[in-house]
């Protein structure tokens, strides 16, 4: 543009503009600031509410059981109810199957159980099961061969009884095996494969038994999850 | 500034200068548009943080428990004040709140606000405020309408009795006179109207006496026409054992109770017979256990040999039984609701039957044994059930009433 005396304005020096260039950069960046920085504290919030609610969930189901409050499926969707109303989160609450056996490695204190990857459970026939343990644990530190035979349990249901067998136990380490609760043999396995082939017969109904709740909250966006399991004894 | 050839740089004109300043003005439109939802949306999720904290604060504190405990013995101004001293010592002064305790379509508690009174202004405040937030914390609450008992307390029963009202709040009479016993199940059924009986429940966890003696053969059966009225009775200990005599009145009562009359009852004790064994968690006195859960005995205290009217209607057994002893050995009977007494018609309500002294064993001075689930199965005999309710905090930024 041509600048003519009829024309009055600023000039605006090659400082001038150098000073006007990080003016409009920090205000872009200011801009960008408060966008993050409002984003951050809103997880942080949801978080904090999520994690309240599961939290919550969990006081709420220990004090019923403390109380000796029935614990339902009914009892449980109920809850779940109430709180997703309140709060607008997904909230699940389920229960799980609850396997009887599990062992306790005696070497590593380690207790390994059904539903993990420590062992497997196989259904021969309508009365017939295979419990297949693995006693190495990763999660210690150990190197773990998923051959499944330390030990391997054999069940069968006749009438009201249940006739347990140790099929083998191919390790130097033993395990202590359970039933719910209830301690069946101690020591199994070993070098000498101490027990192995041995048999016991329960009734069902004398041992009490163990049901795992499993809770879940999260935020429809999927932003903050809660989730604790809860051993129902 | 005046140019001068030598010196280089831009020209701002005054156009350049306006459209520089609309330009200013649009970014710092852009900035407080982009700035003021997020405040707007923190500004509610720190409400509903505050509202989750202060719930939480109640819990660990054990003053919910504090205010629950109140209200289940029937004081629910204490129950009103503690909520409100405590909630206003956690919240902040410009935070106003209102608690509500049970379902809001129908409360128990809905009168708490940061000041004692003045419950219409601070209802309109909170109908006024645009933005509350919410936190809910779901708990047990005991049952709404309060069970009224009449007990037979003798030797020994007292502090069960006592632990009992303490776990439950239940309205309890309690008698240990024949005389005044039967008073109170006649007023009881004078005083029935249908479908509410003057008593919920009889109790008696141990008479170790003849409750209808001489004149009073037949009055024993009183407690079946008591039952006819909507009455629930829950017996256990002794009390069958001294109350045998006829079959045309305590037999009556064996039946409605749920076992056959049996003039020469045993009574036995001693080891093994220490655990007995829940063996139908179905059943509305056993529901929060599992099939096999034990409950602790003291064996020294004795037990009774009761044949059922229906094998069915036992729900804990004991396994384990001395010898000479058939096993099992049935712990707790049934007779559910609607049976069709032989004499009576149809029960209305279910009875309940121990045939041993959990009373006394639960309380022992030396060695109390299981008393926790004692207490627990004989307050769920009695009907007194809680239910699962919210507890709500209402919270909103503003000046008090």
């Amino acid at each position: 543009m041509k600048l003519g005396e009829e024309k009055r304005g600023f000039a605006l020096s090659s400082m001038a503009l150098l000073l006007m260039l990080p003016a409009l950069l920090l205000v872009a960046s200011g801009l960008k600031m408060i966008e993050s920085g409002g984003e951050t504290s809103s997880i942080q919030i949801l978080a904090d509410k999520v994690n309240s609610a599961g939290k919550n969930i969990a006081e709420t189901i220990k004090l019923m059981q403390e109380r000796k409050f029935p614990i339902t499926d009914n009892t449980l969707q109920s809850l779940a109810e109430k709180y997703r109303l309140t709060t607008g989160l997904i909230i699940e609450i389920t229960t799980s199957n609850d396997y009887p056996f599990w062992i306790r490695v005696k070497n590593t204190g380690v207790n390994h159980y059904p539903g993990t990857k420590y062992c497997t459970v196989e259904k021969i026939s309508p009365d017939e099961w295979k419990y297949s343990f693995e006693d190495s644990d990763a999660e210690i530190g150990e190197a773990v061969d998923f051959d499944y035979d330390e030990p391997i349990l054999h069940l069968e249901k006749i009438g009201e009884i249940l006739r347990i067998t140790i099929v083998a136990y191919n390790s130097t380490y033993s395990s202590d095996i359970y039933y719910y609760k209830s301690l069946l043999w101690e020591n199994v396995g070993g070098i000498g494969q101490a027990h192995v082939g041995e048999t016991v017969e329960i009734e069902a109904n004398r041992f009490g038994l163990f049901t795992l709740i499993n809770i879940e909250v999260r935020d429809p966006g999927n932003m903050a999850r809660y989730a604790e399991n809860i051993l129902i004894t | 500034m005046s140019l001068i050839k030598d010196k280089k740089g831009f020209v701002f004109s005054l156009d350049a200068t306006l459209a520089i300043a609309v330009l200013l003005l649009a970014m710092v439109g852009v900035a407080s548009f982009a700035e003021k939802p997020i405040y707007q949306q923190q500004g509610y999720l720190r409400l509903e943080r505050y509202a989750n904290d202060a719930l939480e604060v109640l819990r660990i504190t054990g003053t919910m428990d504090a205010i629950v405990n109140y209200l289940r013995q029937g004081y629910p101004e204490n129950a009103e004040n503690l909520a409100e001293i405590e909630l206003r010592k956690i919240l902040p002064r410009e935070i106003q709140f209102r608690l509500v305790i049970g379902d809001e379509n129908n409360p128990r508690l809905d009168n708490i606000f940061p000041t004692p009174g003045r419950h219409a202004e601070w209802i309109a405040a909170f109908q006024r405020e645009k933005e509350t937030a919410k936190a809910i914390l779901v708990t047990t609450l005991p049952p709404r309408e309060r069970l009224k008992v009449l007990a037979w307390v003798d030797n020994n029963d007292e502090e069960f009795i006592n632990q009992l009202i303490i776990a439950t709040g239940i309205n309890i009479k309690i008698v240990n006179e024949v005389a005044t016993f039967w008073n109170e199940v006649d007023t009881a059924i004078v005083n029935w109207q249908p479908g509410h009986p003057y008593y919920d429940a009889v109790f008696i966890p141990d008479a170790e006496v003849d409750l209808a003696p001489g004149a009073l053969a037949t009055k024993i059966s009183d407690l079946v026409i008591y039952q006819k009225h909507d009455g629930r009775v829950v017996v256990g200990g002794s009390t069958l054992y001294y109350n045998l005599q006829l079959a045309y009145a305590d037999g009556y009562l064996w039946e409605s109770l749920g076992v056959l009359w049996d003039p020469s009852l045993k009574e036995i004790s001693g080891p093994p017979m220490d655990n007995l064994q829940i063996t139908n968690s179905d059943s509305f006195v056993t529901m929060p256990y599992r099939n096999g859960d034990i409950i602790e005995y003291n064996s020294s205290y004795s037990q009774y040999i009761y044949t059922p009217l229906d094998p069915s209607w036992v729900i804990a057994k004991w396994e384990d039984v001395p010898e000479g002893i058939t096993a099992p050995l049935c712990g707790i009977i049934v007779r559910p609701a609607g049976y069709n007494h032989s004499w009576l018609g149809p029960l209305p309500q279910p009875a309940v039957l121990f045939n041993m002294r959990f009373a006394q064993s639960a309380t022992d001075a030396e060695n109390p044994t299981g008393t926790a689930d004692w207490i627990t199965l004989t307050k769920r005999a009695l009907g007194y059930e809680e239910v699962l309710e919210e507890i709500s905090l209402y919270v909103w930024r503003g000046p008090p009433v």
